[in-house]
């Protein structure tokens, strides 16, 4: 690689997210500020060929800048050329104009708007801020690489016709606006974990929900939420290299080796938690959901790590959550807690309740959970039927053998 | 840019007719609200629609023209009005949808409106 292309690669790398926030914030149009930098990119390949930049990343957005300038003089209505005009004069009266904004959180702000779907903000996150390329995008969400497109194309539209803002929102919208931001980003990363067999490529894209966390984190340093969703994402990560067996097969968190978690994630994790707790008085966002989860990731973790059981405190912080934000899953996972504390049957009965609540006979977690406290009891028919049954209803190859392995267990 | 706020409710909530209370309320809250509008700046336009039962259909289906009693859409949920309003991005736009009085559960979509048409 010569010189030039070198410098490309590194600044791309580190600036590619704040150059196209500062290009979209500026001309108010996403699709543009990409195809734009894109040319920025392009030029830069010939033009630093004799020498690079001092300030490569500024030299790009400049560039930029006139290429969107090219692009809007092209565009055909006739409002959007008196844009160009007036932006044209803008760029050259103005001096600083190269120097990069910062407009970065504005774009999480944008790409996780409430009313896009779920899997659009993901999508638009992944390939917009975290700079992944739709074939990468697609590989991870088991699609077509058109259908994520197309979806990119329709998410961005949208925005688009009802001019949604790429400024952050006012503090008093933030408790609506910042937990799509942070759903998104845990999609990403249950994504890349819950892919247990998905190798390099599933961890590459764990690093990138991780980098999209960590990234979000050092734009609000303030807030709790925030940094607790970086301790929990980091929790887990230390996990993973002590959750396969040597011939890749599932290990639960009880039954893992401690000494395979890894140090730098357990210690990124710790900063993070310490961080999370000296905010909370001061964030506009209050304690919530992640707060509480990464409490109960590291409590788990604390009470495998020193074989003293913490059942009470297990308890009482899934009660908690369930306050804070009621799900099937965490429900279910309250009600392990509980048979962890006071006996399989408490457990059972708690789990029977949360189906009264509403049919999770397609579910697989509930399934597991009811499993998983018969086989406490010694009741192996009714261990079996429920193994069986989420045995159907999971998606991947280990997670099935993992299943089909406790039933062989049950038999045996 | 502009946007219609449209106004989807159950009217049967409106079933006791206009000396009911529940009607003279909800028609108190939208004089409120469009004076709010109006205090703002935004306010462009905007109608209460009469009760569902009053609506015709015309539909046009394989070159046939029908005529039909009744909403378009046989929902529990009816177009009940609508404001059009002129705001500067679809937050400001949801800020607005959201004070939009409601007498029982409902729901307003927010939709941009197609600009005059550029060469």
């Amino acid at each position: 690689m010569d010189a030039a292309a070198q410098a490309i690669e590194a600044t791309w790398r580190t600036h590619r997210f704040a150059l196209v926030s500062a290009l979209a914030a500026r001309f108010r149009d996403l699709d543009l500020a990409e195809e734009a930098l894109a040319d920025a990119v392009a030029a830069a390949g010939e033009a630093w060929k004799d020498a690079v930049p001092e300030r490569p990343e500024a030299w790009l957005y400049r560039t930029a800048q006139r290429k969107c300038l090219d692009r809007l003089r092209r565009h055909a209505t006739a409002n959007r050329k008196a844009e160009a005009v007036s932006l044209d004069r803008e760029l050259h009266a103005d001096p600083g104009a190269d120097a990069l904004p910062e407009a970065r959180l504005g774009l999480f702000f944008h790409c996780a708007h409430p009313a896009l779907a779920p899997g659009a903000q993901t999508a638009l996150m992944l390939y917009h801020v975290a700079g992944l390329s739709t074939a990468r995008i697609a590989r991870a969400f088991l699609t077509h690489e058109a259908t994520i497109q197309q979806r990119l194309k329709r998410a961005r539209d949208k925005l688009k016709a009802n001019a949604v803002s790429f400024e952050p929102p006012r503090c008093e919208d933030w408790p609506a606006r910042l937990p799509p931001i942070l759903s998104a980003v845990e999609i990403v990363y249950d994504q890349s974990y819950g892919d247990i067999g998905g190798g390099v490529e599933a961890e590459a894209l764990g690093r990138d929900a991780l980098q999209l966390a960590w990234t979000l984190a050092s734009l609000l340093p303030q807030e709790a939420e925030v940094l607790a969703l970086n301790a929990m994402l980091q929790l887990c990560e230390s996990r993973r290299p002590a959750r396969t067996r040597a011939d890749g097969r599932l290990i639960p968190l009880s039954r893992q080796d401690p000494h395979h978690w890894d140090r730098k994630s357990l210690a990124r994790a710790a900063k993070f938690m310490s961080a999370a707790a000296d905010t909370l008085a001061t964030s506009v966002l209050p304690a919530g959901a992640y707060t509480i989860r990464a409490r109960i990731h590291a409590t788990h973790g604390a009470s495998i790590a020193s074989g003293r059981p913490m059942h009470a405190e297990l308890v009482d912080l899934h009660d908690a959550l369930m306050a804070v934000a009621p799900s099937p899953v965490m429900a279910i996972n309250r009600a392990l807690a509980l048979a962890d504390r006071d006996g399989p049957r408490a457990g059972i009965a708690a789990l029977e309740a949360v189906e009264a609540d509403r049919d999770l006979s397609g579910f697989a977690p509930w399934h597991l959970a009811r499993a998983e406290l018969h086989q406490r009891l010694g009741e192996h028919g009714p261990a079996r039927l429920h193994l069986t049954a989420a045995r159907q209803l999971v998606p991947g190859t280990l997670e099935r053998a993992f299943i089909g392995e406790k039933i062989a267990l049950l038999e045996g | 840019m502009q946007f219609m706020l449209a106004i989807y409710e159950d009217d049967a909530v409106y079933d006791h007719g206009t000396d009911d209370t529940a009607w003279q309320d909800i028609i108190e809250a939208h004089r409120k609200l469009g004076e709010e509008m109006a205090k703002a700046g935004i306010i462009r336009g905007g109608e209460g629609l009469q009760r569902a039962v009053t609506a015709t259909t015309v539909r046009s289906r394989g070159g046939q023209q029908t005529i039909h009693d009744g909403a378009y859409a046989e929902t529990k949920e009816q177009l009940g009005g609508f404001y059009v309003i002129e705001v500067d991005s679809l937050d400001e736009a949801i800020g607005w949808a959201k004070k939009i009085p409601l007498a029982g559960e409902g729901a307003v979509e927010i939709r941009p409106i197609l600009g005059p048409m550029e060469d």
